[in-house]
This record gives structure tokens, sequence and C-alpha cells, in this order.
């Protein structure tokens, strides 16, 4: 997907090669992007700078494994962000964060609409719509907010098990309707 | 998630779901780390989770972007920052590709969650082959070439017989010679002592054409060696020798400079 005009892939390669300037640009482009992604998750903007400054040191030390013939670079940059900011929030707890008035913190009723307007997203967006309001709810918010299982049962106030279920269903049809889509 | 990782090529819509929950980040933090775990080991586990990253991607991408603190990237330049010797050569490859210099110092790195003693210890490559681009490589070449012939060519290092390079007048000599024969063995005899710095050994590496990683034909003693290949090189296919340390690179790639370069030709 676009990212800016710059090609990731272009970049990663510079930055194994140890190109500081690179490594600046890829941060001055991509940061904005990974700090969105990192603050929904740990509604907290000292932990999701954490999450962005371990990911871009994990850029900056393995870009080299990067692997472009098996994975889309822009994934897997907004990937180590997350699963950083994941890491942190589920170690850190979710306590912290309710009680330092989380900048952003109500569910995000755009993030659909959003993802419509972004061309590239249209398989996605159209498989999302497959699935019935309340469980395409729970997936872009599990996703978004980075939210467990057990969090998630708790945000909505339903039971567990039927969070689960519904997770679970819904990723089985999204594959479905992804693949077909192919 | 039951607790139990399902077996890759079992049930693989069990599989997918786990790795879409990984992915989804609905796994508790326990269950995360068993997930990535499992994937370091598990291929099919592992490309599901990148298809999921992939398929998913445009959710994360759709959030406003949020500009962060100002003194993020102070705190991540500080943590990347080179040793001053590095610094002051950033610039500075072309000269410093010709000459067997003291090899750069390990780079302390921060440490992470997932990095383990050895990778800590490990040298940052500040001279990778990954800029052993096409021009790169010419330009090394330049310096100090490494002559490649096929197997049957006359001028075949034989064993006591005599050679000759031929190359512009004043450039440096070639360092080895390598000749590679039908059977995929590659000779490399040494044209002029290189000098190896005490605590490092050479290291041949080899890149086949179009490949986007080299792989490493071991360690390159100063008066050369052969090594098996399990077929003939295809024209085009570059070989590079770097300085590492003592045994060769820790990491399977290149971390020190690649000293010497060159290119298999057919006769």
């Amino acid at each position: 997907m676009a990212s800016g005009g710059d090609d990731l892939g272009g970049m990663l390669w510079l930055i194994a090669g140890g190109d500081r300037g690179a490594f600046q640009r890829l941060y001055r482009a991509q940061s904005p992007r990974l700090y969105a992604v990192a603050l929904r998750i740990t509604r907290h903007p000292a932990l999701a700078a954490d999450a962005v400054h371990d990911a871009f040191l994990q850029v900056w030390k393995n870009a080299g494994q990067f692997d472009g013939s098996r994975g889309n670079a822009e994934a897997w940059l907004v990937s180590l962000a997350r699963y950083r900011a994941l890491d942190i929030a589920r170690r850190r707890g979710r306590e912290v964060s309710e009680e330092d008035a989380p900048e952003q913190v109500d569910e995000d009723p755009d993030a659909l609409t959003r993802l419509q307007a972004t061309q590239e997203a249209s398989a996605l967006h159209r498989c999302l719509s497959t699935l019935e309001p309340d469980r395409r709810r729970l997936v872009v918010l599990a996703f978004v907010d980075g939210l467990t299982h057990t969090e998630a049962a708790e945000r909505l106030a339903m039971p567990l098990g039927t969070v689960k279920s519904w997770i679970r269903r819904s990723l089985l049809s999204l594959r479905s309707c992804l693949e077909g889509g192919r | 998630m039951s607790g139990s990782i399902p077996s890759a090529g079992g049930g693989e819509p069990e599989l997918d779901v786990l790795a879409g929950e990984y992915v989804l980040g609905v796994l508790s933090a326990e269950e995360m780390h068993v997930v990535r775990r499992q994937a370091r080991g598990d291929k099919v586990l592992a490309d599901a989770i990148r298809r999921w990253e992939a398929d998913l991607l445009p959710l994360a991408a759709a959030l406003p972007p949020v500009a962060p603190p100002e003194a993020l990237w102070q705190r991540i330049a500080a943590a990347t920052a080179p040793l001053p010797l590095d610094a002051a050569n950033d610039d500075a490859m072309a000269a410093d590709l010709a000459a067997t210099r003291p090899p750069r110092r390990a780079v302390p790195r921060p440490a992470t969650a997932t990095a383990t003693a050895t990778a800590a210890s490990a040298p940052r490559r500040v001279w990778p082959w990954q800029m052993a681009t096409a021009a790169a490589l010419a330009l090394a070449a330049g310096f100090a070439a490494v002559a490649f012939l096929p197997q049957s060519g006359p001028g075949a290092a034989q064993s006591g017989g005599r050679i000759a390079m031929i190359g512009p007048v004043g450039a440096p000599p070639p360092a080895f010679l390598a000749n590679a024969n039908t059977g995929g063995r590659v000779v490399l005899t040494a044209l002029s002592p290189a000098s190896v710095p005490a605590g490092h050994d050479l290291e041949l590496w080899v890149l086949a054409p179009g490949a986007q990683k080299v792989a490493s034909l071991g360690v390159l003693p100063a008066g050369g060696r052969s090594v098996a290949l399990p077929s003939m090189p295809a024209t085009g296919t570059q070989l590079l020798v770097s300085l590492e340390p003592t045994g060769g690179s820790p990491t399977g790639q290149p971390t020190g400079p690649v000293l010497y370069a060159g290119t298999l030709a057919a006769q």
C-alpha cells in the first residue's frame, strides 16, 4: 500500500546497509503512523513512544532480515510497533492508562469509513462488510485497540465465550472471503 | 485459544485462526509468547501470521497519524548511534574499501526482549554486503578485484603453473583467483598476500544472480582454499570476501567490510 511515495523495501535495504540517512527518513515518514497505532493500543503517550522506540531499534538491527519475497514491508513495520505496544500494554496493565487520562479512549466509529476510503483496503473492507455489524465492530475494536478476549468482553459487556466464538468465526469467515477475492 | 497449539499441516484452519488471533491482538501475554516461540520453528504458522499482518494492515493504516514526541527521534538516534570511529568514516566507504584497516568495534546494542546473549554481543554490521550492489561492487573491484575464471580456461590455476591477471597499470593486484568447475568445485588461489588483522578471519560469500542475500561459503584462509557448491555457479554469480571475527560471522550475514569482490564470468 502507498506509504508517502517512499519505497519501503528499498529503504529497509539501505538501512540494513547501515545508512543512517535512510533510517532517519524512514522515521520521519513512518513514525506518525506507528505512533498512532501504538497510542491506540497503549493509550499512553510515554508507553506509545516506548513501543515506537523499540520498533525502530528492531528496524535498525533487523532490517537485513526482512525478506521482501515473503512479506510486505509496511506490514512488517507496523507489526513491529503493534506487537511492542501489545506487549507493553499487556505487561503494564490497563490500570495505568485508565488513570492517566488517555488521549483517545473512545471507540473509533470512523475506522470503517476511513478504511472504505482507502482503495488498497477494498478487499478487507468488502470482507468485513460481510460480517454481522456486531461482529465487525468486535474485530475492528480488538485490532485497533489491541484488546484481549477478556478485555473485549468487558468493554462490550459480553460473555467471554461469546467473544472468543465471534472472533474465531469472524476470522474463518474473513479468511474465506479474502481468499475468494484473490 | 484452547491452550494447545495446533500442529502445522494438521488442522490448517485452526492454525490460521490462531495466527489471526495473534495478529488481531486478542491473545493474552502468555499466549502471545507461546505463539511467537512456536512460529520461529513453524513456517506454516509464520506464513499464516504474515498473511494476516498484511491482510489486516489497512485497519492500522487507516488510523490518522499522530506526531510522536519530538524527543523520540533523539532517543532512537542515540540508541543506534555508531561509535565515533564509525561516524568519522561513514562517508569514506570508497576510500576504505581497499584498505584492510582495523575492524570496527562492536557497537553496544540496547537489550531487547528478543535479543539473546550471542546476538547482543555480535558486532553491528557497519560494512554490510548489502552495500555491494552493482555499483558498489564495481567500486570494490576497482580497488581490489578478485578474478573468477571457468575451469577450463588456459589460465586455470594449476598447482605449480603460472598465471597473470592483466589490468589497469597502477591498479592494486587482485587478491584471489577463483576457478569454478562444472561439478561446482570452486578453487580460490591467493594471488597477493591478504593481511588479516589478528582476531579476524576472511569469510567467503556467494551471491547468486538476482538473489537478495548472500550465503556463506565459510572462512577463507589467506592462502586460499577450495569449496564445493551443489553445482557450477551461474555466470554473474558474485563472490565476496568480508573481514569477520575469528571463526567467521556470528550472524550468518557479513558483519565486517567487504574487502574483495568479483563476478564469475564464462570463458
